[in-house]
């Protein structure tokens, strides 16, 4: 009598999902954001909340595109798993690419995100999946993001109406805005609002996602700020469960590359099934 | 009293025909309650001790917590279970770990969410290998790591037979993604719905490798010698586990299984009551026939000068030997027809069949004979006869002697 497990199975399922010819566990990594304008502080209200968003959007994605090489820490109190990857996430092409290159184990593993839909390639059974849009929500690979954290459809500007809830001074000396996010009407979102706090330099220092109740689910924090490319860019950032203790993803930024030159090949099938 | 039971013995054997017919019915009716008595207690504890034998085992070694969440993140740390100890316990056959997770299965497009299970092939066999139950193909093999052993309805669904490759994904016990390609050796057919399409075996080694689950187990799995000693294995192996992992027997693995245990016990209880009641009313009937057959000689006895107390004695006297003397038969021929039903487990079909199946139970009942079926039969009905034979003795005792012999009959 397998009843208990095969419930299991059930939310398993959910957790899978199936989807075209196939279904998984897992999907894309990266990006979050829209364009951008660079941008001039002004204090507290007056300030332009679109822009705002639209500059810590571009921080955090490039005006064009993004590469990256990372390591990923997912820490759980049994274990702590590392992975190492490549990400391409190009903006203008509203694609993206991440290929895991670490441990051997999932080495060869990639997301492809194109065209709105979003795949996953499994080397060791050589097998594509598609993940649906019903698995946003779920895990990406066991991390404490989400396939929608991570290969999120969702726009800071174009889903969220934010307005500006507080200044305040953040370590360094630098001035931060709290913004408060709400999601507008039918969008497409995981998160009905939300508290973005960066500085006036558009740097993001901390987003703490909230469910409908208002309890914060998760918060993610930005640190480690490096200078790339002439802007500041946080090197290391922390997703926290806060409903779980002791279980948080880290991600460390190794190599980050803006708006550079970004082949379309990078975002095909043949790419994606190449493997190690 | 003498007189008495020589008469008694004496009516009894003057009409053998009736004689017979009477203790036959008796006889009969025992019979049919230790038969339905053995069917009931055998559908009951065989499909009881199978589907437990072959899912949970009698208790399950978990890591706290993998009860509730079902997930490979709860796995127990096998190095932390003394097995050498708990394998020495008296009344211990055996201590099993397997690797259970759910994944999806796929095969040339088609996909089906299943439970992957890795077992040690050798020592499953005759539990959660199911080895027995093997319908085509061949059994697993330890030392062939891509071999699977599906169930029937499994196959079916994914149109797989032996020789097919097929396709594993889920999660893996650090939740990364576990994947494995597999060739069918074999499928297996339980009759059990549940297990056919939902459960496929893989080596335990292979399991390990996918899930990442070295070192660790889903569940440890005690399968005892005998369900009496259940609680007494129970204590003694709780004694030998750490803080994080705990025992927890079939019941709460799969209280579905208690429910239904239940509510058989249930109908097979109302079942023997009417049973037993048609039995005894079936005895009573042939006695006061026989009874009313015989008011004429009543009367004739008492117009000589018997009084009623010597009629009723008489007769109770009769009822009583005929419930002994009809004992024994009953018995001989209740261990007869339980020894047919042992040996020749019906077979239920059509929606009886299914709604058997969609439970984890085979299709079949089979008996089981007890000891105590027998005596507590026995007894029940040799209390049931002594208490009617006051019926037809105190009809006799009552017979009207000058209406009895007016009549020429």
């Amino acid at each position: 009598m397998e009843v208990k497990k095969m419930r299991l199975i059930e939310s398993g399922i959910k957790a899978v999902g199936i989807s075209g010819r196939f279904a998984a566990t897992g999907l894309l990594l990266l990006s979050l954001i829209v364009p951008v304008t660079p941008a001039i502080g002004l204090p507290g209200a007056a300030r332009d909340v679109t822009r705002d968003m639209n500059g810590i959007e571009d921080v955090m994605r490039g005006r064009l595109n993004v590469y990256y090489e990372i390591t990923m820490t997912v820490h759980r109190k049994r274990w702590d798993r590392v992975m190492s990857m490549r990400a391409w996430d190009s903006r203008r092409q509203n694609a993206s690419f991440i290929k895991i290159t670490e441990p051997a184990r999932d080495a060869g593993t990639a997301f492809l995100k194109k065209d709105n839909i979003f795949r996953q390639y499994i080397p060791r059974i050589k097998r594509t999946i598609r993940i649906s849009p019903s698995m946003m929500l779920q895990s990406w690979m066991g991390s404490d993001f989400s396939n929608d954290d991570l290969a999120r459809e969702s726009s800071l500007t174009k889903d969220y109406d934010a307005k500006v809830k507080s200044t305040k001074a953040c370590e360094g000396g630098a001035t931060c805005i709290v913004y408060a996010l709400t999601a507008k009407p039918d969008a497409p979102v995981v998160w009905p609002s939300m508290e973005i706090v960066a500085t006036e330099r558009y740097v993001p220092v901390r987003f703490t996602y909230y469910n409908s109740e208002g309890t914060a689910l998760k918060e993610m924090r930005f640190s480690d700020v490096k200078t790339i490319q002439g802007r500041a860019f946080p090197h290391l950032w922390v997703m926290k469960n806060l409903t779980q203790d002791d279980q948080q993803t880290e991600i460390r930024f190794h190599r980050v590359a803006f708006d550079s030159e970004m082949s379309a090949a990078i975002f095909t099938d043949r790419n994606l099934t190449r493997g190690k | 009293m003498k007189t008495t039971i020589k008469l008694a013995i004496r009516n009894l054997l003057r009409n053998r025909r009736r004689t017979i017919i009477t203790s036959l019915t008796f006889a009969v009716g025992m019979a049919i309650i230790i038969v339905t008595n053995t069917i009931m207690k055998g559908s009951h504890e065989s499909n009881i001790e199978r589907a437990v034998r072959r899912s949970s085992g009698h208790y399950e070694i978990l890591y706290r917590g993998f009860l509730d969440k079902q997930t490979l993140y709860y796995s127990l740390e096998t190095s932390h279970v003394n097995g050498e100890a708990i394998r020495a316990i008296p009344g211990v056959e055996a201590l099993l770990y397997r690797i259970s997770a759910p994944v999806l299965a796929e095969s040339e497009g088609r996909t089906r969410l299943i439970i992957l299970r890795g077992i040690d092939p050798e020592k499953e066999a005759d539990y959660g290998g199911l080895k027995a139950n093997l319908k085509s193909g061949s059994y697993l093999d330890s030392g062939d790591l891509h071999g699977a052993y599906v169930g029937s309805g499994m196959a079916e669904a994914l149109h797989l037979k032996p020789g097919d490759p097929m396709f594993v994904i889920g999660e893996a016990r650090d939740m990364s993604v576990a994947a494995g390609a597999y060739t069918v050796r074999g499928i297996f057919e339980t009759g059990s719905a549940d297990l056919d399409r939902n459960l496929m075996l893989v080596p335990y080694e292979s399991a390990k490798e996918v899930f990442v689950m070295e070192g660790f187990a889903t569940e440890g799995v005690v399968m005892i010698k005998s369900y009496d000693e259940m609680d007494r294995v129970g204590d003694t192996i709780r004694k030998l586990l750490g803080p994080d992992e705990e025992l927890v027997p079939w019941k709460k693995i799969i209280p579905e299984l208690v429910q239904l245990v239940a509510l058989d016990a249930a109908f097979g209880e109302i079942m023997i009551i009417i049973l037993a009641m048609i039995a005894v009313f079936g005895v009573i009937n042939t006695l006061i026939t026989s009874i009313l057959e015989r008011r004429r000689e009543f009367a004739m006895i008492m117009a000589l000068g018997a009084p009623r107390k010597t009629i009723f004695q008489i007769v109770i006297t009769e009822s009583i030997l005929l419930t002994f003397v009809s004992i024994l038969p009953g018995v001989l021929l209740g261990i007869i027809g339980s020894v047919y039903f042992i040996y020749n487990p019906i077979v239920l079909t059509g929606e009886a069949a299914r709604s058997m199946q969609s439970w984890g139970f085979e299709p079949f009942i089979y008996g089981r004979l007890s000891f105590k079926n027998l005596w507590a039969t026995s007894l029940s009905f040799l209390v049931l006869g002594l208490v009617f034979s006051l019926w037809p003795a105190l009809l006799a005792a009552r017979t009207k002697i000058m209406k009895r012999l007016q009549r020429t009959e």
